[in-house]
C-alpha cells in the first residue's frame, strides 16, 4: 500500500493513496519510507467502534485479515486508537519481518507500491504476505472486564510434586515472573495449571497456552471449559485464527498474528518439534506475550541449553500423579534387525517379546526410526499374519487408525516419532525398534518409555529398546527417569 | 547464503542434491529438488495440432483425426483462425496445483520463478520467429489483490519484456445496463486492444498459467486478430 504524509491536529500522520479524490494528488510512498511513525495521542472526543477496538486488540495483523474499511481504520489510528507499522523494518542495521522475525527476503514487482522491487517474506508467508509495502495493524491490549462468577470447578487432588508445582506457577503469575516447570510424562501437568489461572483470571489477566500440535489445542480447550463454566476459551489452530475471548489455547504458529497481549503465557512441550527447531516460533511467542507478564514453561524433557538459563526458576515433580514409580526401559540386544526385516524375517527377541505381551492382552505400541521402514515392516507383519497397522507423519488416516488401537480394534501399532506425546492407552506395551537410530535422541526416548504405566490401574509397563548397539541417547535416558525415580522416593513421594 | 541449497517449490535442504547435471543445468533442469521435478509430467505425444494437449490421456471418442474434439468444436463454430495453436509444459496434476496456488494465491513469486528459464529458453529456442510476447493481462483489481502478474514474472529481465497492447476491459458499467446482446457478447469483450498500440501484420505469442477449456486465450486471440494480427499463438505452463 502507498501512503502521503499529512498533517493531523499539527501531528504528522500519514493517510493511505485510496483515501485521496482530489485531482490533485500528493506524492505517495511505501509504508516502508515512514520507517518512524510516532504513536498518536488518543483524542478523547473521538467516539471509537468497539468492534474494531475489540477485534484489533492485542493482534498483529496485515490488511487483509481485517473487516473493517479503510476509512475507518483511518480514522482510528489518526485518533490515537491503532497503530500501523511497516511490514519490514530495518533494525541495527537488518532488515527483518517484524510478524516473524525473519532475515531473509525475496523481492518482486510489485503492483500494490508499485516499486520493481518490493521485498517479501517466504518465512511467514503461509500465514499471508509481509512485504515491504504493507503496514501491520495493532492496537494496544485492553483491560477485560471481570467475569463474574468465575471460579474452578474442579475438585480432584493434587499430588505433592503437583502441589509444589501448582504454587510455583501461582508464583510466576502474581509476580511476573518465569518458572520452568519440569513434569515427568504423567504426572498430570494440566492440573498443576488450574490454580493458576484461577488466580489469573480473577485479576482479569489474559491468558495464552501455547502448544506445538492442533491435537492438544483440541484437547485442552474443552478440559479447560469444564473446569471453568462461564469462560469462554478461544482455540486457535490453522483455520481458526480469531479469538473471542482473552483466554486463548493455540498452536505456536498462530501466535504470529499477536503483539503485545498476553499477561501470562504458558509454553507447553517447550522441548518440542518445531518449537525446538524454529527460531521464529520464539519470536511469535515472545512479540505475543506483554514483556511485563509472566511467562510459564512446561515440558517432560527440557534440553541442556534451557536449562542452562541462569535466571530460569526450575521446579521439578518427579514422580507421577498416581504415585508409583516410572517405567525403566529394559535393553534388548537385536542384532542387525534391518538386514533381517530386508529378508522378511522378524529378530527374534522382538517377536518373542511382541508374543508375551499380546498373551498377556497388552496393546502393542512399537515405534521406528523412519516412514520407509515402518511400511517395510509392516509388509513383513502381515505376511506373518500379525494384526497391525502403520501410522507417521503424511498418514492422512492417523486420527482413526490411533483410536482404532485405543479401541483395541488393532493390536499391534508401529509408529515413527509422531506418537512419542501426548498418547495416553491402559495397559499399554512400548519398544523402540533400531534404539540406535539418531532420531532417538535422549529426550524422544524419555518420551516413549513415559507413554507406559499411565494409569492407576496398571502402573507397571512394559519398556523395551531393541538395539543393533547402546547408544549415549539410550543410556542418557535410562540414567534420566532412574534419577527421577530417585528423587521421588527421597522425597517420599512413592507408594 | 541459506536460500541457495533450498528448494524453491518445497523448501527442502538439496544442499546434499549437487550433481554434475545440476552444476551444467542440463536442459529440462528445473531448478528445484529432484522430488519436485519428478512429480511435474511433461505433456508428452502424439499431441492434439491445436491445443497441445496429449491425445493419449484422453478417451479415444475424444480423438478426431489429429485433433481432440474440443478443438474441432471450436472450429465448427467459426474460431478456427483465431488461435494457430497452443503448447503447454506439464500436466494440471494435484502437484501443479498446489503449486500454482502458492504462487498466485499465497503471492510467493519465488514459486513461480522457477519456470522461468524454462520457459525463457522455450522462448528463445521455439518461438524465435515471434514479434511480441504477451503475458495474459490481469484485471485492475486482480492485479492489486495479487500485486503482481503471474505471467509477467516469467519473461522479467529479459528482451520479451514489451509494453502490452492488449488489457482487459474494464467492468465499470453495471449488467443490469447492458442490452440483451451486449451481456452474451460481453464475454468476447473481455479484453482490448491498449489506445496507440498497433499490432497490424504481427505475430504475437499469449503467454498464460495454465490452458483449460481455452475459452481465455481464444477471447485473448480474437481480440488481437480483429485488431489485424497475423498469427496469434499460445504457450502455456500446464494443460488443464
Amino acid at each position: 500500500m502507498r501512503f502521503a504524509s499529512d498533517l493531523f491536529n499539527n501531528k504528522e500522520i500519514i493517510v493511505p493513496e485510496f483515501l485521496y479524490q482530489s485531482s490533485k494528488l500528493p506524492e505517495f510512498f511505501p509504508i516502508s519510507h515512514y520507517p518512524s511513525l510516532p504513536q498518536l495521542p488518543i483524542n478523547q472526543r473521538f467516539k471509537p467502534n468497539r468492534k474494531i477496538i475489540h477485534f484489533l486488540s492485542g493482534r498483529h495483523l496485515l490488511r487483509d485479515e481485517i473487516p473493517f474499511s479503510l476509512q475507518e481504520l483511518h480514522a482510528h489510528y489518526v485518533n490515537g486508537y491503532l497503530q500501523l507499522e511497516p511490514g519490514i523494518q530495518t533494525l541495527h542495521g537488518r532488515e527483518m519481518c517484524m510478524r516473524c522475525g525473519n532475515h531473509t527476503f525475496s523481492s518482486f514487482s510489485c503492483a500494490r507500491c508499485q516499486r520493481a522491487s518490493c521485498q517479501y517474506c517466504r518465512n511467514c508467508i503461509i500465514m499471508g504476505k509481509v512485504t515491504s509495502c504493507s503496514p501491520l495493524y495493532s492496537a494496544p491490549s485492553r483491560q477485560y472486564e471481570p467475569i463474574e462468577n468465575l471460579t474452578l470447578q474442579w475438585f480432584g487432588k493434587l499430588s505433592e510434586g503437583q502441589q509444589e508445582a501448582s504454587h510455583a506457577v501461582i508464583r510466576a503469575i502474581q509476580n511476573n515472573h518465569s518458572v520452568l516447570i519440569w513434569a515427568v510424562c504423567g504426572s498430570g501437568k494440566t492440573e498443576v495449571l488450574f490454580h493458576g489461572l484461577a488466580y489469573a483470571l480473577s485479576q482479569h489477566k489474559s491468558v495464552c497456552i501455547a502448544t506445538p500440535r492442533t491435537d492438544v489445542v483440541l484437547e485442552l480447550a474443552p478440559r479447560l471449559q469444564k473446569v471453568f463454566p462461564g469462560l469462554t476459551v478461544s482455540p486457535l489452530y490453522a483455520g481458526h485464527s480469531d479469538p473471542n475471548s482473552s483466554f486463548v489455547i493455540s498452536t505456536t504458529h498462530q501466535l504470529i498474528r499477536f503483539k503485545n497481549c498476553f499477561d501470562v503465557m504458558i509454553i507447553d512441550e517447550v522441548d518440542a518439534f518445531p518449537y525446538s527447531v524454529d527460531p521464529s516460533l520464539r519470536f511469535h511467542v515472545n512479540k505475543a506475550r506483554k514483556q511485563s507478564g509472566s511467562l510459564i514453561y512446561l515440558t517432560a524433557t527440557p534440553s541442556k541449553s534451557f536449562l542452562n538459563q541462569e535466571t530460569l526458576n526450575v521446579v521439578r515433580i518427579p514422580s507421577r500423579y498416581h504415585g508409583y514409580p516410572l517405567p525403566v526401559p529394559t535393553l534388548q540386544w537385536s542384532g542387525n534387525w534391518r538386514k533381517k526385516i530386508e529378508k522378511g524375517q522378524i529378530p527374534y527377541t522382538l517377536i518373542d517379546w511382541i508374543k508375551k505381551q499380546m498373551n498377556a492382552q497388552k496393546p502393542v505400541l512399537l515405534f521406528f526410526p523412519s516412514i520407509k521402514i515402518i511400511e517395510k515392516v509392516k509388509c513383513v507383519f502381515d505376511e506373518q499374519r500379525l494384526l497391525c497397522e502403520a501410522v507417521h507423519s503424511e498418514d492422512p488416516n492417523r486420527t482413526e487408525k490411533v483410536l482404532q488401537f485405543r479401541r483395541r480394534e488393532i493390536p499391534i501399532l508401529l509408529s515413527s516419532t509422531i506418537l512419542e506425546r501426548g498418547i495416553t492407552i491402559e495397559n499399554i506395551a512400548v519398544a523402540v525398534v533400531g534404539a540406535e537410530d539418531g532420531v532417538f535422541t535422549e529426550s524422544a526416548l524419555v518420551q516413549i518409555a513415559g507413554r507406559a504405566g499411565r494409569s492407576a490401574s496398571y502402573p507397571e509397563g512394559d519398556v523395551t529398546f531393541f538395539h543393533y548397539g547402546k547408544t549415549n541417547a539410550m543410556i542418557a535416558a535410562i540414567r534420566h527417569i532412574r534419577k527421577m525415580n530417585q528423587e521421588a522416593e527421597e522425597k517420599g513421594w512413592l507408594h | 547464503m541459506a536460500t541457495l541449497d533450498r528448494c524453491s517449490l518445497c523448501g527442502e535442504d538439496t544442499s546434499n542434491q549437487l550433481s554434475w547435471q545440476l552444476l551444467f543445468r542440463r536442459k529440462n533442469n528445473l531448478p528445484c529438488c529432484e522430488t519436485c521435478r519428478n512429480q511435474l509430467l511433461p505433456i508428452v505425444g502424439p499431441l492434439c495440432l491445436k491445443c497441445g494437449r496429449s491425445l493419449q490421456q484422453i478417451e479415444s471418442r475424444f480423438v478426431e483425426g489429429k485433433q481432440c474434439s474440443d478443438c474441432v468444436r471450436w472450429g465448427e463454430r467459426g474460431w478456427d483462425e483465431v488461435l494457430t495453436h497452443n503448447k503447454s509444459f506439464f500436466e494440471y496434476n494435484d502437484f501443479l496445483k498446489k503449486i500454482l496456488a502458492l504462487y498466485k494465491f499465497r503471492g510467493d513469486v519465488e514459486v513461480g520463478r522457477v519456470f522461468s528459464s524454462l520457459i525463457h529458453r522455450e522462448l528463445k529456442s521455439s518461438y524465435s520467429f515471434i514479434d511480441q510476447v504477451i503475458p495474459m493481462p490481469a484485471s485492475e483489481e486482480r492485479m492489486y489483490e495479487r500485486g503482481f502478474n503471474q505471467c509477467e514474472v516469467w519473461i522479467e529481465g529479459t528482451r520479451f519484456v514489451q509494453d502490452s497492447p492488449l488489457m482487459r476491459t474494464k467492468n465499470e458499467e453495471k449488467q443490469s445496463k447492458r442490452t440483451r446482446e451486449m451481456r452474451i457478447n460481453r464475454e468476447k469483450e473481455m479484453f482490448q486492444i491498449v489506445e496507440g498500440a498497433n499490432v497490424v501484420g504481427k505475430k504475437l505469442l499469449l503467454l498464460d498459467d495454465i490452458y483449460t477449456t481455452g475459452t481465455t486465450i481464444h477471447y485473448a486471440a480474437f481480440t488481437l486478430k480483429n485488431a489485424g494480427a497475423s498469427n496469434v499463438y499460445s504457450l502455456t505452463l500446464s494443460r488443464g
